[in-house]
């Protein structure tokens, strides 16, 4: 019936309930395998710099000179090609989180510190305190 | 010979957000001529080629187009490993076929919704979308990304699909697929689909044949050409044949998409079918000596990607025809003698991709 084809497929997904959610109130449940934003583990790093030479749109910015040492990284650059994460050392500082990175009033860097090590200390160890 | 006029349309379409210009000669409400121009969005995509090491390029190039952009990161991987003679796994072949098969679902079924659009059929638009927002849904949990997979990369895959997901992929495809035959039947019967489509824009077997068209638009004229049975990638070991149609107009364009989004489920099928355990990638050692041209088939038709290599980390040329570009001419053949009216649904039956095209 070349008249009512649409007229069937209209109300069928009039019966049905809606495609669409009420979003901020209903929420998409999570995907584990979403590139959502790239985050860090601070004390793991051990501020190799690969990641920082991996990015292809140079996001992430690491001063290994200063005290203490600083990590920056723009999530307005990142592309979230997973560059960075699989050029980690350590393979566990640097990942990539499932969750989308949160809207923000102003653009800025996020920042991460690490106290630089002692020269011939063991293991570099303090807080990780994202500002 | 009436009073000649011309129109200028684009680079803001009714419909497709691309930035495409077109000189409209008018006779009264018929077109006589139409002269296109692009290069608003040019982008030098490829000098950058020439800063970049070949294998973060593939970031880049699968950044040229939003919707085939799994099949652009393809093309390139597949020229770079056409330079450096790599063996690419099995597993990851046909993981590459799998994800290229999904962006072509997802591409038909953004066409068929946008070219609903342009005919003022809202409701259908809205519910060939409603289906596709599921597939992209799928792609999310199978790539991570729901436009940009970033899953290709030279020497194989980055990510792999469990098997347990894999049979997860298998029945939400089945449901998609269900979704997807009402959509296409109503395209197929409709009237109201029918008078807007049918005998609108033809190009004859031959002339699209000698204007170069590809993809679809050649199909649906009735050239049996598909990119795919060259068999890159597991294409050569699937079982499949062109989807053609005669009519050359859009109505017939209309049918090979909506024909190839089911075909394009039965080879997800296969694929699923005869994958292999094995590695999904291979180390890459050395650098790019030589030259190569990638010829594959994306949902628009067929893309080529020329990579030439000089022994160093970066490319010294790398060149891409997209499907558009070869397409333009063959829409400048059909646009000539229609109805003013008409030319947006023509210019979408081509799916034109103008940010593709000047990269």
């Amino acid at each position: 019936m070349p008249y009512f084809e649409m007229s069937l497929l209209a109300i069928k997904s009039a019966l049905k309930k809606a495609a669409t959610r009420l979003y901020p109130f209903v929420v998409r449940p999570d995907i584990p395998k979403t590139r959502g934003r790239i985050d860090m583990h601070i004390d793991f790093c051990t501020f190799c710099t690969l990641c920082a030479r991996k990015c292809p749109t140079n996001a992430i910015e690491i001063d290994r000179k200063s005290s203490p040492r600083v990590f920056k990284l723009d999530r307005f650059r990142c592309i979230l090609c997973g560059a960075c994460v699989e050029a980690c050392l350590t393979k566990k500082s640097i990942y990539i989180d499932n969750h989308y990175a949160p809207p923000v009033l102003k653009r800025e860097v996020i920042i991460w510190t690490q106290a630089t090590p002692p020269p011939k200390a063991a293991a570099p160890v303090t807080s990780a305190k994202p500002v | 010979m009436g009073k000649q006029t011309i129109i200028p349309f684009g680079p803001q379409h009714p419909v497709l957000p691309e930035p495409i210009h077109l000189d409209l000669v008018l006779e009264d409400e018929k077109v006589v001529q139409a002269i296109p121009s692009v290069g608003f969005i040019h982008r030098g995509l490829e000098r950058l080629a020439e800063k970049r090491e070949f294998a973060e390029m593939v970031y880049v190039g699968e950044r040229i187009c939003g919707i085939c952009s799994f099949i652009h990161s393809h093309a390139f991987c597949h020229a770079i490993e056409g330079v450096m003679k790599i063996e690419v796994p099995e597993r990851a072949q046909y993981l590459r076929v799998i994800w290229g098969e999904m962006s072509r679902i997802h591409s038909h079924l953004l066409w068929l919704g946008l070219m609903a659009d342009s005919f003022g059929f809202e409701n259908l638009f809205m519910n060939s979308w409603r289906i596709r927002e599921r597939l992209l849904d799928l792609i999310e949990a199978t790539a991570g990304g729901r436009v940009i997979f970033g899953s290709c990369k030279v020497g194989g895959v980055r990510r792999d699909i469990q098997a347990d997901s894999m049979t997860d992929v298998f029945k939400e495809l089945r449901e998609i697929e269900e979704m997807s035959r009402e959509i296409t039947s109503v395209f197929e019967k409709d009237s109201s689909v029918k008078q807007r489509t049918v005998g609108v824009g033809v190009i004859s077997k031959e002339d699209a044949y000698q204007l170069g068209a590809v993809g679809p638009v050649l199909r649906a004229s009735g050239n049996a050409i598909d990119m795919r049975q060259l068999g890159y990638g597991a294409y050569g070991n699937l079982q499949f044949a062109p989807i053609v149609e005669t009519g050359g107009d859009c109505y017939a364009r209309t049918m090979v998409r909506c024909r190839e989004t089911h075909q394009s489920f039965g080879l997800i099928r296969q694929a699923i079918e005869k994958i292999t355990s094995g590695p999904i990638e291979v180390k890459i050692t050395g650098m790019p000596t030589g030259e190569f041209f990638a010829r594959l088939e994306q949902p628009r038709g067929e893309v080529l990607h020329y990579v030439k290599g000089n022994g160093t980390k970066f490319l010294e040329r790398y060149r891409v025809r997209t499907p558009t570009f070869a397409n333009v001419p063959p829409l400048v053949h059909m646009l000539a003698g229609c109805q003013l009216a008409d030319v947006p649904v023509i210019v979408l039956s081509i799916d034109p991709c103008i940010s593709c095209t000047e990269r």
